[in-house]
């Protein structure tokens, strides 16, 4: 056998325990009443727009998308954070976790294919979560943009929660810790906004530094998703690249972030 | 010896202790509903509104979500007078607080003009009308006309239209000419990048001239339908519905038009009204 046929037979190897793990974790995420969830969402979202709406003296059309697009996007978030917690906290807790990795599959590898497999399930849920907005009707190159980076977003959203799923192994932690996560990643730049307008940080003492530095290790998820795009001010390219480098970027680093600690990790 | 079999519900023992489980389980709900009726109601109207928080903390309480901030504050304050069921009544309202929340909504939401509809239509009326009837040292009316200017200076394009409805207050509900024919010029000397029509900058001409306010009003009303796409249906909707139950009111009180004739020269010249309009 030729190394080149070695290496061809190893892909196909990598590649179908891959295509195995997003599968079985598209599967499980299903059983698990995701999509009803999702679709139960939208409906939530739809009549509480409508209900703000029917409150409105004037620009209902505004308000509806001003409360619909924010809501859609928090919930789907919500979805795809716990759908992504249970998927991995189960595996663990089974022990099918174990079982995969006694199979000849790389921790690596079966890290990459959960992750596929939760990035997929954040694609589907900003579809269904996109539908009460398009409801609205706001522009369809707005809309389309939007729906785009929501689904980035959610991949974000999905491989942070694989990670401290991996490190921290228990549901509620893992929950406070992507929703404490997801939290600072909006609310930190309008923080440092805040601080730079009021102080320029010499009142924060060392704090201030200190602020800047874990502003640097987060990513920028107030850039995307916003609901001006659909208010009449769409993005640009330059930002809809933005977003999606970020997305790549953090999702990238998240993956080899549970990847190292699943390597270290000792199974009984 | 047999081994002793594990009761299931199907045996006599096992439905003889469920039973007691659903009726204790309706007992308790009984109590729960009979709880529920006879807590007492704590309810009481609040007359004033409250200190706003600080755009910066609804900014960040929203998530960011400046759009979402401002019109959640819009409903907020706009459904203030209506608290579980009873009407809070508007003249005795804390003006003040009103404007507060208003300056937080525009903050928030600039490009919005909800927060210049609800002060320019709704409690620059009412915040006159307590005005006169507490013989206020420091009226509040005008004080809710100023944040509609102000809100109008930001974005004349966007805004031009509550600053006229804020003209006609003036003029026949505060009964200031000076102000009325000030925010009137304001209009006239826009620059051409507002988009203002022609009417709206002719608006002591075309409206401020006319003796009956009602009729002042239908002449905003048809200068604001005449626009192409503009003002929103709900907006003249609501402006002619406020014209119809002016229409049921006994009549309002004559404009004071030897004061218009006397102020328009300070302007720049525009044709005067005809007698009787």
């Amino acid at each position: 056998m030729t190394a080149a046929h070695g290496a061809g037979a190893a892909g196909r190897s990598v590649g179908r325990a891959l295509r195995t793990v997003l599968q079985d974790t598209v599967r499980e995420a299903v059983r698990g009443r995701w999509i009803w969830m999702s679709v139960t969402g939208a409906l939530g979202v739809a009549v509480i727009a409508l209900f703000a709406r029917s409150l409105a003296l004037s620009e209902d059309h505004q308000l509806a998308l001003s409360f619909a697009a924010p809501l859609a996007r928090l919930l789907a978030v919500l979805i795809v954070a716990l759908s992504a917690i249970v998927s991995v906290s189960r595996e663990q807790a089974d022990r099918t976790l174990q079982l995969a990795l006694a199979a000849p599959m790389s921790r690596t590898t079966w890290v990459a294919g959960k992750a596929l497999g939760l990035v997929a399930i954040a694609l589907v849920t900003a579809l269904l979560l996109a539908l009460p907005v398009a409801a609205f009707g706001p522009p369809p190159a707005a809309l389309l943009a939007w729906t785009l980076s929501l689904a980035l977003e959610l991949a974000v959203v999905a491989t942070v929660a694989l990670a401290i799923a991996v490190v921290l192994t228990q549901v509620p932690p893992a929950v406070c810790a992507v929703l404490g996560f997801y939290v600072l990643a909006r609310d930190l730049h309008v923080v440092q906004l805040l601080a730079q307008r009021a102080h320029d940080y010499s009142d924060l003492g060392p704090a201030g530094p200190v602020l800047q530095a874990i502003a640097l290790l987060f990513p920028r998820l107030d850039l995307f998703t916003r609901t001006d795009w659909l208010l009449g001010t769409p993005p640009d390219a330059a930002a809809l690249g933005l977003v999606c480098g970020q997305a790549l970027v953090y999702g990238l680093l998240t993956v080899t972030v549970a990847s190292l600690d699943l390597r270290r990790a000792q199974f009984a | 010896m047999m081994p002793a079999t594990a009761p299931t519900a199907s045996t006599p023992s096992a439905r003889g202790r469920v039973a007691p489980a659903w009726m204790a389980l309706a007992a308790l709900l009984a109590v729960q509903v009979v709880v529920a009726l006879r807590a007492p109601d704590t309810w009481h109207l609040e007359a004033s509104v409250g200190t706003p928080p600080a755009p910066a903390v609804l900014r960040l309480a929203s998530l960011d979500e400046p759009a979402l901030a401002a019109y959640g504050t819009d409903l907020y304050l706009q459904g203030y007078d209506a608290q579980a069921g009873a009407l809070l009544p508007l003249r005795t309202a804390d003006y003040p607080a009103i404007r507060a929340w208003l300056q937080v909504a525009f903050d928030l939401n600039p490009h919005s003009s909800y927060p210049l509809m609800l002060a320019a239509f709704d409690y620059s009326e009412t915040a006159h009308l307590q005005d006169a009837m507490t013989h206020a040292a420091a009226p509040q009316a005008p004080a809710i006309l100023d944040f509609v200017e102000r809100g109008y200076r930001a974005d004349p394009a966007a805004h031009w239209r509550w600053l006229a409805h804020a003209a006609w207050v003036s003029r026949y509900v505060l009964h200031d000419d000076a102000r009325a024919l000030a925010e009137a010029h304001l209009l006239r000397i826009a620059p051409p990048a507002a988009a203002i029509p022609e009417w709206a900058r002719e608006l002591d001409t075309y409206v401020l001239g006319r003796r009956d306010p009602i009729d002042a009003r239908r002449a905003l009303l048809g200068g604001l339908a005449a626009g192409s796409g503009g003002t929103p249906a709900q907006d003249l909707e609501r402006l002619a519905g406020r014209i119809s139950s002016m229409e049921t009111l006994p009549g309002s009180k004559a404009p004071n038009r030897d004061a218009i004739d006397a102020l328009i020269p300070a302007f720049p010249p525009s044709s005067k009204p005809e007698d009787g309009r």
